[in-house]
């Protein structure tokens, strides 16, 4: 186990260097979200400012974004983990993984945690600023942390393992992935939050797995909001149940792995 | 161009073209993974307006009609973006990171129209697009989009401004692999840039307005294009700005690709 850690880490490690080799990639990737959040902003203001209704508060939306979209790099909810797994089967890189002392599970995430270090570290900043606009996380919001946290880690782990099992199947399934993300944005009130939609809109969602995968941290985080108990435990019961299905969905699609050269 | 010249360039354009479309047919389930995935997002996106304008009414005079008809222009702007501007630098990239730039330069046919007619994959493009933008069509209640025959020209003149200053940016996020040896990152920012473009440009902040001349041009062919077209307001000072800024960047364009080969270093050299 602690050596599979220190595996995990020294590969992060080195995925990280190729900042070091270019270091304009650093630029390009704060680019990429400062252009991101100043759009998504702009939008948002335009929507506070400008509706007819006059009952969407600038401020609350912003930093429910802020928070909701720094968690998306942190937690790989843009199925990340999966595309590098889809990658990985496609280009046959997972026929060196095999041979190593890492569990090809968790091989992804240590490549892309170190590829994708700035946008993680750019993903924390704006939780932290969306906190700080909102009012933070109070103390009412703290029993629910531990299985919220539990229930947004859980899945995300298991919709990426699934998902990048698929690659088992198809030679190229990003198109697959793509689909994906796009229900989850909508369900997990990424593109509308939660809170803005038509109550029965809302409360279907919240039978699905989707808005205890990023949407109840997010509220919590900003400290307005409080997620129910029956759906949090409903989250935490989808969590279990996906990551067993997903990790048996993994060993049956390994099982039709054909590795080249081994 | 002469005559012959000309005739020989649309052959190499044309079979360049051909292969694509036959490499892209290989592994069908992929290309229709692809497809639906175009689907699903216009089937989301048409759920996201459905519940934001249930919830706030209008934006700044624009109507949920009106977020249709920019979302058209907007789908339009994304797949012309990433077909015909993205997809050729990307090749231009991995050809410099591979030498097979080389190559590319030793053949005698224009250099950048080989690079762009090879990148593109055209039936990939009209097969992700088509059902993409059809669905988003018939969303549109037309008769009660207010549009004339002139404001759509300058509508579409702006647009290809966008278009022209869209092109600069994705050259100019190239670059780096001319003299750095990557732009992966760099280049991968372009989907940022487009992330975001349904906005009443009317109202964006002058900050944004000049973005939307420079960083984030699919601003202006997306939102600034539809604004002209609906006639939203007054289209002159959008119009003179587009211009503008479309004569600076085809000077930086030229400069950028002359920058771009005296810096190119030969893999077989």
């Amino acid at each position: 186990m602690l050596a599979e850690a220190k595996l995990f880490i020294a590969l992060t490690y080195y995925q990280a260097l190729r900042y070091k080799a270019f270091p304009l990639e650093i630029a390009a990737s704060i680019f990429s979200n400062v252009v991101t959040v100043a759009l998504f902003i702009t939008f948002w203001l335009l929507v506070g400012k400008y509706s007819s209704n006059g009952d969407i508060v600038p401020k609350d939306i912003i930093s429910f974004y802020l928070i909701t979209t720094g968690l998306m790099p942190i937690f790989y909810s843009a199925m990340g983990i999966a595309s590098q797994s889809i990658k990985n089967i496609k280009d046959g890189t997972l026929n060196q993984v095999l041979i190593k002392p890492i569990s090809p599970i968790i091989h992804p995430w240590a490549v892309r945690t170190g590829s994708s270090l700035v946008s993680m570290i750019f993903g924390f900043s704006m939780v932290i600023v969306g906190m700080f606009i909102a009012g933070g996380i109070s103390s009412r919001s703290l029993p629910y942390l531990p299985l919220v946290l539990f229930n947004t880690l859980m899945i995300n782990t298991a919709f990426n393992i699934a998902i990048g099992t698929f690659g088992f199947y198809f030679v190229q399934a990003n198109g697959l992935k793509d689909s994906f993300v796009h229900v989850a944005r909508l369900c997990r009130g990424e593109l509308i939050p939660l809170f803005l939609m038509p109550v029965s809109i809302a409360t279907a969602l919240q039978f699905t797995p989707f808005p205890a995968s990023q949407y109840h941290l997010s509220i919590l985080l900003q400290g307005t909001r409080l997620p129910s108990w029956g759906f949090v435990i409903l989250g935490s019961v989808w969590a279990i149940v996906l990551m067993y299905g997903a990790l048996r969905f993994w060993r049956h699609g390994l099982k039709k792995y054909e590795a080249i050269g081994l | 161009m002469k005559i012959k010249n000309f005739k020989k360039t649309s052959q190499v354009v044309r079979a360049t073209m051909k292969e694509q479309a036959q490499s892209e047919t290989t592994y069908l389930g992929n290309f229709w993974f692809d497809v639906s995935s175009t689907v699903v997002f216009a089937i989301i996106m048409l759920s996201f307006l459905s519940l934001l304008f249930r919830r706030v009414g209008s934006i700044a005079g624009y109507t949920k009609n009106d977020y249709l008809f920019m979302i058209v222009v907007g789908e339009f702007t994304f797949f012309t973006v990433a077909a015909f501007l993205v997809e050729p630098m990307i090749f231009l990239k991995d050809s410099v990171r591979n030498g097979y730039f080389d190559l590319m330069l030793l053949r005698p046919v224009p250099l950048k129209t080989y690079i762009y007619a090879r990148a593109i994959r055209p039936l990939h493009t009209i097969m992700a697009a088509l059902p993409n933008i059809l669905l988003f069509v018939f969303a549109v209640n037309w008769a009660k989009i207010d549009v004339t025959p002139l404001s759509v020209l300058l509508g579409i003149f702006v647009w290809i401004c966008g278009l022209i200053i869209f092109n600069t940016l994705m050259l100019a996020l190239t670059m780096p692999v001319f003299t750095l040896g990557d732009s992966s990152d760099m280049q991968g920012s372009w989907y940022s840039v487009v992330s975001m473009n349904m906005m009443p440009y009317e109202k964006l902040p002058s900050f944004m307005k000049f973005l939307s001349l420079t960083f984030t041009p699919s601003v202006l062919m997306t939102a600034g294009a539809a604004f002209v077209m609906m006639q939203k307001g007054n289209s002159v000072p959008v119009l003179v700005s587009a211009v503008f800024a479309t004569i600076v960047s085809l000077l930086i364009y030229r400069l950028m690709w002359r920058h771009a080969l005296n810096n190119y270093t030969s893999a077989s050299s």
